[in-house]
Formats: structure tokens, sequence, C-alpha cells
């Protein structure tokens, strides 16, 4: 039987929804101390975001706090890490549950280098508590490649039921920098590019195959950073419909904001 | 000077060895093969520490004579099996990259 057109639009009737999946908090070295979870999330909230991710380097300690204050202010927040792999590129990870965070973040603190923070260095890496305050400081030094290499990155976040996303493509500590260009073997659905970075030309330049989608995401370390620069266009707020899209499949997919 | 003429010289181990006949001119050290593609030149032994395949691939593209991976570091896998298939040469060292660029300096590259 053949479904006459106007319900089959109802069926696969897709929503819009902005997003950042890149962002710093005031765990990361390099975060401003402004970056708290209620600064953060109020600002997306005033710029209309829908979804939002935290990706504190080699660390989620702050990601429960930054999903409270999404719960409060109706985002979708979705359980993230960027990762830095042994070749030293930055990788993002995403996850479907903080629980699977956890245990990401497990496997992550076990292949760091035993080495503690230099704060005079780097910079201080604060873990919020659930009043946003200030509670204690992580002394391990997030600022530091894991003993992981790419494929293991990768692997092991789709074991978790996850997704790893290469990030800034056209900036340093990334796939092109360090390893001159895309793998051909390598497992990925999609990449970052940084929010200076034009998607069309970059493909182009680094002869991106059409297999794998691009993203773009403000990276802030400053709350003024904060910008939405993708939309996802998908049915509902879940994290399934959220790997759908980064991968276009089943009519969803990812589209550029004008900015 | 040919790749085999540094093995013994230098005490270096064979990873892959497909061409060791190749006649070497120049050295280049980095790790960063977006900036050994633009500047590493052909028939330079390339000194680094990045053993991803990727490494292979940039040998062969920028056609060094051989790689040196240095402090002893390894070559993944896919790196090595590349390397016997596109006839790339992949040696390693224990020493640092300077202590084994000293050398190669010392013979006149």
């Amino acid at each position: 039987m053949k479904l006459p057109a106007n319900c089959v639009k109802e069926i696969y009737k897709m929503n819009e929804y902005k997003a950042d999946f890149h962002l710093h908090s005031v765990l990361s070295p390099c975060g401003d101390l402004l970056m708290t979870a209620k600064a953060v999330i109020e600002k997306a909230k005033k710029i209309g975001i829908d979804i939002i991710s935290l990706t504190d380097h080699n660390s989620a300690e702050n990601a429960e706090i930054f999903q409270y204050y999404c719960e409060i202010n109706n985002i979708m927040f979705v359980p993230g890490m960027e990762v830095e792999t042994k070749e030293e590129i930055h990788v993002l990870t995403f996850f479907p549950d903080i629980n699977t965070l956890k245990k990401w973040q497990e496997k992550v603190y076990k292949s760091l280098p035993d080495i503690k923070n230099d704060e005079e260095f780097f910079g201080p890496q604060i873990v919020l508590d659930f009043n946003d305050k200030y509670s204690k400081k992580n002394d391990k030094m997030l600022a530091a490649a894991v003993n992981m290499t790419l494929s293991e990155v990768i692997k092991e976040s789709k074991n978790l039921n996850g997704i790893a996303v290469p990030a800034h493509l056209d900036r340093n500590k990334s796939i092109i920098s360090q390893l001159g260009f895309i793998p051909d073997d390598l497992a990925i659905d999609v990449v970052e590019i940084s929010k200076n970075a034009d998607p069309v030309n970059f493909r182009k330049k680094y002869n991106i195959s059409e297999q794998i989608n691009i993203m773009k995401n403000s990276d802030s370390h400053y709350l003024d950073d904060i910008r939405s620069y993708i939309t996802l266009v998908m049915k509902e707020k879940s994290f399934a419909e959220f790997l759908l899209a980064l991968k276009s499949k089943n009519g969803r997919k990812i589209k550029f904001n004008d900015i | 000077m040919k790749v085999k003429d540094l093995i013994d010289e230098l005490e270096l181990e064979v990873i892959a060895g497909p061409d060791l006949d190749r006649e070497v001119s120049g050295v280049y050290c980095g790790d960063l093969l977006s900036n050994v593609m633009a500047n590493a030149k052909k028939d330079n032994i390339w000194l680094t520490v990045q053993g991803h395949q990727n490494t292979t691939a940039v040998a062969l593209l920028v056609d060094v004579s051989a790689v040196i991976i240095v402090e002893g570091f390894d070559f993944d896998e896919a790196a090595v099996k590349k390397a016997y298939q596109k006839g790339v040469n992949l040696l390693k060292s224990k020493e640092t990259a300077y202590e084994i660029a000293c050398k190669l300096c010392e013979r006149n590259l």
C-alpha cells in the first residue's frame, strides 16, 4: 500500500536543533575561570542553543553538574570529553549517558602519564560542586597525551556505544597537522573543523571523502566565544538521533548556520 | 652513501628493508607529518618518533631514502606492512633524533 504524501511527511517530520558540541569548563587548564556550568548553560540558553556537550581535556568530572543545569534549562546534554591521543591528535568523544562517560574516564585516566599538573604553567583544573562553586582541583596533568592511538580511541568509543570525532582538523593537534591527511582505513563518520574554517573549501583542499561528514563547533574557552555553528536536523532530542544526524542517516543531517 | 652502509655504523635495527641499496642524501627531522610533507626532500633520511601508517605514506610521497624511528619508539603493524608493499625502508634506533643527526652529520650527510 502506498501512503499518501502528506502522511509520509508527517511520519518523517524532522525538527531543527541548534547545537554546540565543543566547550571547555574551568576543569580544562586552558578554560577561563568564568566557565562554570551555570554561566555556560545560561549563556547557551540565551542564544538559543538546544543541544550542548562539554568536552574538557582528558576528563569529565564536571559533566554531571553541566547535565543538571541543562535539565533545568531544557537543553539536551551530550556527555563528552576531548581526548589527546598518542599521536597528539585531539578527538572529541561522545557517549549515551554519564555512567558510560565515567567508564571512559576511568580508561583515559589509566592511560594518562603519571605527572602532576603544573598550575602556574598550564592553569588550574577546577571541579565544580552541585552549587556551581569551585570544590576541588584535579591534580592530574590533563594537558597531556594518553597512551592510546587514534584508532584505539575510535574503537574504544564505539565499544561503549559512543562516537569519536577528530577535532579541529584545520588547526594544530589535529589529524591533518600530526598525520598529514586522514588515513584511508580510519573508521570515522564525522570530523570537526574550527569556527574559522569553511566546510566546502576545507573538503576540497584536503580531499575529504563524501562519506565523511563535517561538523563545526565553538571550542569555547571563554563565555563570549559560545555560539552555535551547526543545526542538527532530526526527529527528537535523543542520543540515538544525535548519532544518526552526525552520520547523515535516514534523513537526519548536520546543517551549517548562517553567521 | 647507501642506506645499508648506515645500518652497522649507527647500530640500526631494520624493521622493513625492501630497498637498502638506495643512495642517501641529506637528513630531515620532524614529527608533524604535515610539516614533513611540505619540507623534507627526496632521498633524505627522515628521523621521527611517529610510527603511524601515515609515516610510511608520507615517506613514499616525499620519496625519502629511509625512515629512522628514534628513542625506541615502534612502527604500527600497518606501517610495516605498507612499507614492504611499497618499498619503503623503516629503521629503528634507541638513540634520540639529535644523537642520530650528529652521527649523520659526522658522515657529511
